[in-house]
């Protein structure tokens, strides 16, 4: 016994220190990348694509299941988008509410006739309407078929080169879409996709479809998970994006390239995970090719979504997060420490499945093992608080220090009152919130075993405080 | 004990030093930003009279703040304004001795600093620096590379041309920065594509052939034509684009018969630059390819034929067999 504890004690020494180093490594890389992006901007506008006849179209595909409180606002933002060319795809993947009565009435809709691509295989599509004052809104109505079946949908009926997944209840900034479409211009024939950020969009206040004014979440849970979603994107994607070894671009906001994920198949249905199985099978469909390809992360351009904000629909949402991540990193197991697939196989995979997949379980054996240590009167309490207090202070410095780097850089400022209130999450961040969601993480693993396809709902509230008729 | 000890007083010394450190930067950025839009707003009249007026107000008693948001304002205002205007303002730009200082820049360490000044010479129109961006062009960097690209352009530097396609054929700049640029500089950049698109080594032909699409005249449909016959689906494919935007009636014939061709991706474009032509003639190939065609080359089809003949499209799709690309395109077109 003594010898597994003593085991643990290292194992658990080498993983805290090597898992602090990595944090403390990307925190410096996103720094260095950010700052270097920051002055990019003033010598690359992305205004200046807008006038380009070169400027590629966008065909933005909006899965859309039961979303009657939020999809109008969505579409209007979408609507105004300050892009060249693009169409928007609503799919309407068989809601059982007012989805696309509310669509129909927003924005008048027409049936027409339609065809569909047979390269790519969805659940039947009932009927194709258009926009009648607005052609270039295009609406899909199927049969139930999941977000991968709809956006599956969605690709078969678009018609630009580049499509942006998007979710039904996100609301993006104006130029949001000539932001995430950079690495497409300054690379076009390599980049392959690019991801912007996600922020909590709760606290804001959205006026048309638009943020107007950035606010602090008031509730306590949301407000961590606005502190999470900052570390998660700076710190978590930048410097796997600058090594070309990014694991995730977001379902709620990325831009890919639509022959590309037409030649992988699209999405898959049967990984909850989509966006990060698609991500994944992009990498190693380019590098089993010996393509030239990118896959980036784009620090500036937004997208607004509401996070849940009771402990069931955050708690459904992580479950179901983890269940993407193991099934995902399952599949890609024959890339796992191969050089053939360059840092993804050799450092994002690997740490993901040991700091993220893997940690709720670590944390679990700890529990038990503190609890033995304890028990055999092995534990000196005093150095047991003292490693506690070290660990919770590391995450919230790193935390804070990303909130830093994000109100540096300036694109969404907090008033004085709120950038208090987020450093206090920030600086507290690494205290409770975290075990609790590994409990939850926890729970998806009996999830995988039983292979439990079940999305859960989140109780939406609908996005921002006022949104004003047409 | 004493080592975690000493770490963790180390963090909670970290955490309280960060923060410390934190808020007084952003105390001073948020002072440095607010300032920085006072001056842009108390700038913004002076601008104003910069562009509009024929006599340049004086600025020599403006602070060095002042003289950078005003020309923050200016170079904004600038990007879009051609003829008079801007010539104006590039003689604001080089009498306030801000010209000089960009050029210096040029040679700075920093390749940050070398595109930013790149990247404003384009916005001061200079002329006077365009042989400084034509060695920037060559730049070890290539975020600086790509702003003298963007700058030439928007200079309408035509001896750019040249060395503008050489760097998109080296692919030491991206096409799309490189061909906006020739695109900018306009017809007088078309005599480099046309070496380009007529040279059938080179690997920036197909790119060049898109290009005088736009810049080009009836005169190169000729280079455009014999892309039509190339082996590369990538060169045929830009080609029957380019022959849509250069209007050139005479290929028509060419047109029609490309879209039998394997690719589905250059029938689609012959489709869509015999609706551009509007070669009536073509819609029983149109209706006949959105019939029996591939998806991309059926839909393009479909939707050329209804451009140029629309009641034909509708007749054509009530037919048995019509297929449901024609459908679709009807039903589109009735919207618009």
């Amino acid at each position: 016994m003594s010898i597994f504890l003593d085991a643990w004690a290292m194992f658990v020494f080498v993983y805290f220190i090597t898992l602090a180093i990595s944090f403390m490594l990307f925190t410096t890389t996103a720094w260095v990348s950010l700052r270097r992006y920051e002055r990019a901007r003033h010598y690359s506008p992305a205004q200046e694509a807008f006038a380009s006849p070169l400027t590629p179209g966008i065909s933005v595909i909006l899965p859309a299941y039961n979303e009657e409180t939020g999809v109008v606002a969505s579409v209007r933002s979408l609507l105004a988008a300050h892009y060249p060319s693009f169409e928007i795809v609503v799919v309407n993947d068989g809601s059982n509410d007012g989805t696309l009565a509310r669509l129909q009435e927003a924005f008048d809709l027409v049936p027409v006739r339609f065809t569909l691509r047979e390269t790519l295989q969805s659940q039947q599509v009932h009927q194709v309407y258009v926009g009648r004052t607005q052609p270039e809104l295009v609406v899909v109505d199927k049969v139930n078929g999941g977000k991968s079946d709809a956006l599956n949908a969605g690709l078969r009926v678009a018609r630009h080169p580049l499509f942006a997944a998007i979710d039904a209840d996100a609301v993006l900034d104006s130029d949001a879409f000539i932001e995430v479409a950079r690495p497409f211009l300054d690379d076009p024939e390599v980049t392959v996709a690019s991801g912007g950020v996600v922020r909590v969009s709760n606290g804001c206040t959205v006026v048309g479809g638009r943020v107007v004014h950035v606010g602090f979440p008031q509730d306590v849970l949301v407000a961590i998970q606005y502190v999470e979603y900052v570390r998660a994107f700076l710190v978590g994607r930048i410097p796997w994006s600058s090594l070309n070894a990014l694991m995730i671009v977001s379902g709620a906001f990325g831009l890919f390239k639509r022959e590309a994920v037409e030649a992988v198949g699209g999405y898959r249905v049967d990984n909850i995970g989509e966006d990060v199985d698609l991500v994944m099978r992009l990498h190693r469909a380019e590098r089993e090719a010996g393509n030239a390809y990118a896959i980036k992360f784009v620090p500036h351009p937004v997208c607004w979504t509401e996070a849940p904000a009771d402990l069931g629909s955050l708690g459904r949402q992580r479950r179901r997060w983890q269940r993407g991540l193991g099934q995902t990193t399952w599949r890609c197991r024959d890339m796992i420490l191969r050089p053939k697939f360059g840092w993804l196989g050799m450092g994002t995979l690997p740490y993901f499945i040991l700091y993220e997949f893997l940690s709720p379980a670590i944390a679990l054996v700890g529990v038990v093992a503190t609890v033995m240590w304890w028990l055999l009167g092995g534990l000196s309490v005093q150095f047991f608080i003292l490693f506690l207090i070290a660990s919770f202070l590391l995450g919230g410095l790193l935390t804070a220090s990303a909130v830093s780097m994000d109100q540096l850089g300036g694109r969404q400022r907090l008033s004085n009152r709120d950038l208090a209130k987020a450093l206090g999450y920030a600086l507290t961040s690494s205290f409770a919130y975290p075990q609790v969601m590994q409990a939850f993480q926890l729970v998806a693993y009996v999830d995988l075993a039983r292979r439990s396809t079940s999305w859960g709902e989140q109780r939406r509230r609908g996005i921002g405080t006022k949104t004003p008729d047409p | 004990m004493l080592t975690l000890t000493l770490i963790t007083l180390g963090l909670a010394f970290a955490a309280v030093a960060w923060t410390a450190v934190f808020l007084s930067a952003r105390a001073y950025t948020t002072h440095r930003d607010r300032n920085h839009d006072k001056e842009i707003n108390r700038m913004r009249p002076l601008a104003l009279a910069v562009v509009e007026d024929e006599e340049a107000p004086d600025v020599s008693g403006l602070t060095r703040g002042e003289v950078d948001a005003l020309a923050t304002l200016i170079a904004r205002y600038g990007r879009q304004l051609r003829g008079d205007a801007r010539e104006r303002l590039s003689a604001f730009f080089l009498n306030a001795g801000l010209v000089d200082r960009e050029r210096r820049e040029l040679r700075a360490r920093n390749a940050w600093r070398r595109a930013t000044a790149a990247f404003a010479l384009g916005d001061m129109a200079a002329m006077s620096a365009v042989p400084d961006l034509l060695v920037a062009l060559d730049d070890r960097d290539r975020a600086v590379r790509m702003a003298a690209a963007r700058s030439l352009g928007l200079i309408g530097a035509s001896e750019a041309a040249d060395p503008i396609v050489e760097s998109v054929t080296a692919a030491r700049i991206p096409w799309l920065v490189g061909g906006q640029a020739l695109l900018d500089i306009g017809p007088t950049a078309a005599p480099a594509l046309r070496a380009a698109a007529d040279d059938v080594a080179s690997p920036a032909r197909a790119r060049a052939i898109e290009l005088l699409g736009f810049v080009g005249d009836a005169a190169d449909a000729r280079s455009v034509l014999d892309a039509l016959a190339s082996e590369s689906p990538d060169i045929r494919e830009r080609g029957a684009r380019a022959i849509g935007r250069l209007g050139a009636r005479d290929a028509v014939v060419s047109l029609r018969r490309l879209l039998d061709d394997p690719v589905p991706a250059v029938a689609a474009a012959a489709a869509s630059s015999l609706a551009a032509l509007g070669d009536r003639a073509a819609v029983p190939d149109l209706v006949r390819l959105a019939r029996d065609g591939a998806f991309e080359a059926a839909r393009a089809a479909a939707a050329a034929a209804v451009a140029i003949d629309p009641r034909a499209v509708d007749e054509a799709a009530r037919l048995p067999g019509a297929g449901a690309f024609l459908g679709e395109a009807a039903d589109l077109a009735a919207l618009r």
